[in-house]
């Protein structure tokens, strides 16, 4: 079972109290209407899907229940930082996504 | 014909959602008991207003995330950022309702009375933390999870509210219509006899 560290509860928890919530600061126009439609589809539905580091949101739903970032990679599983909405997003070298996965 | 629409909901709200349950035990390892009936409540505010609140209210809110603070018979559960449980006993109830209205005027916060949303299940004896082992995936020793902590998590695949009232005894606060499945749940994992002889072979736990 993955360990999360969720950083409001500041403490690994494990990963059957969490939900996935979909990629991460995927910024929503302010004024959508002033958008074009290749744009606002964009916003909508395309993704980044990467095949190494992913930031990505998460939700302690059986926890506290708030929602937080994490940096996955999407090859290991390994989460190598979790930090609240509206920080920065960390930037982790190759190196630290292909050793051992999360535990 | 007179309406007995009140009186009807009185009847409902009296009945124990544990009712009619075997509540499961094995002598002298642990036992499986109804929580005395509480009024319950849950309480969301922000920062500022938590500190207006605690401070009118005495201590009960201050305190760290995932911990429950007892004071004057009323608990207050942190079990997030801007929420709390608020669990009050029988002499508490008045004293806690009053002490909210009081101290909540003009403060900015959400208060429910969830009193009849969930069931309280004590779950006491030497082998507590190897029953509850069983279904939560927590570290649920005295290291990791001590006296007085407190947190949402799940048993199972119930999401129960876990809480450390001593060495030997947790409390658990379980939505209603998962109250049966938890107390089906325990009975399995009291009636395991790998488990039981586990407990045993660790004397003084």
């Amino acid at each position: 079972m993955l360990l999360i560290r969720c950083p409001f509860c500041e403490e690994e928890r494990p990963e059957v109290e969490f939900r996935y919530a979909g990629e991460a600061h995927v910024v929503r126009a302010a004024d959508p209407m002033g958008e074009s439609d290749e744009a606002w589809a964009g916003y909508l539905y395309l993704r980044t899907n990467p095949k190494g580091w992913h930031a990505e949101r998460w939700h302690h739903v059986h926890g506290c229940g708030r929602f937080f970032n994490a940096v996955r990679h999407t090859m290991s599983d390994r989460i190598v930082s979790t930090y609240k909405p509206g920080e920065a997003r960390p930037e982790p070298d190759d190196a630290q996504g292909t050793g051992e996965a999360a535990r | 014909m007179p309406d007995r629409g009140a009186e009807r909901l009185s009847i409902v709200a009296s009945i124990s959602p544990l009712a009619g349950l075997t509540l499961p035990g094995r002598q002298g390892l642990v036992q499986v008991r109804e929580a005395p009936a509480s009024g319950r409540l849950v309480l969301r505010a922000g920062p500022d207003s938590a500190r207006r609140l605690a401070s009118a209210m005495g201590t009960a809110l201050e305190g760290r995330i995932n911990m429950a603070v007892t004071v004057e018979g009323c608990t207050a559960l942190r079990l997030g950022p801007d929420e709390w449980l608020l669990l009050a006993d029988a002499e508490g109830d008045p004293w806690l309702a009053a002490r909210i209205a009081e101290a909540g005027r003009g403060v900015p916060m959400a208060v429910v009375d969830v009193s009849h949303r969930s069931a309280g299940v004590l779950v006491e004896g030497g082998s507590v933390e190897d029953v509850l082992a069983a279904g939560c995936p927590l570290p649920l020793d005295g290291t990791g999870f001590p006296v007085g902590r407190a947190t949402r998590t799940v048993i199972g695949k119930a999401e129960v509210v876990l809480w450390r009232q001593s060495g030997d005894r947790f409390r658990i606060e379980v939505a209603t219509s998962f109250a049966a499945y938890l107390v089906a749940y325990l009975g399995a994992v009291i009636a395991d006899e790998a488990m039981i002889r586990r407990a045993r072979l660790q004397p003084g736990r």
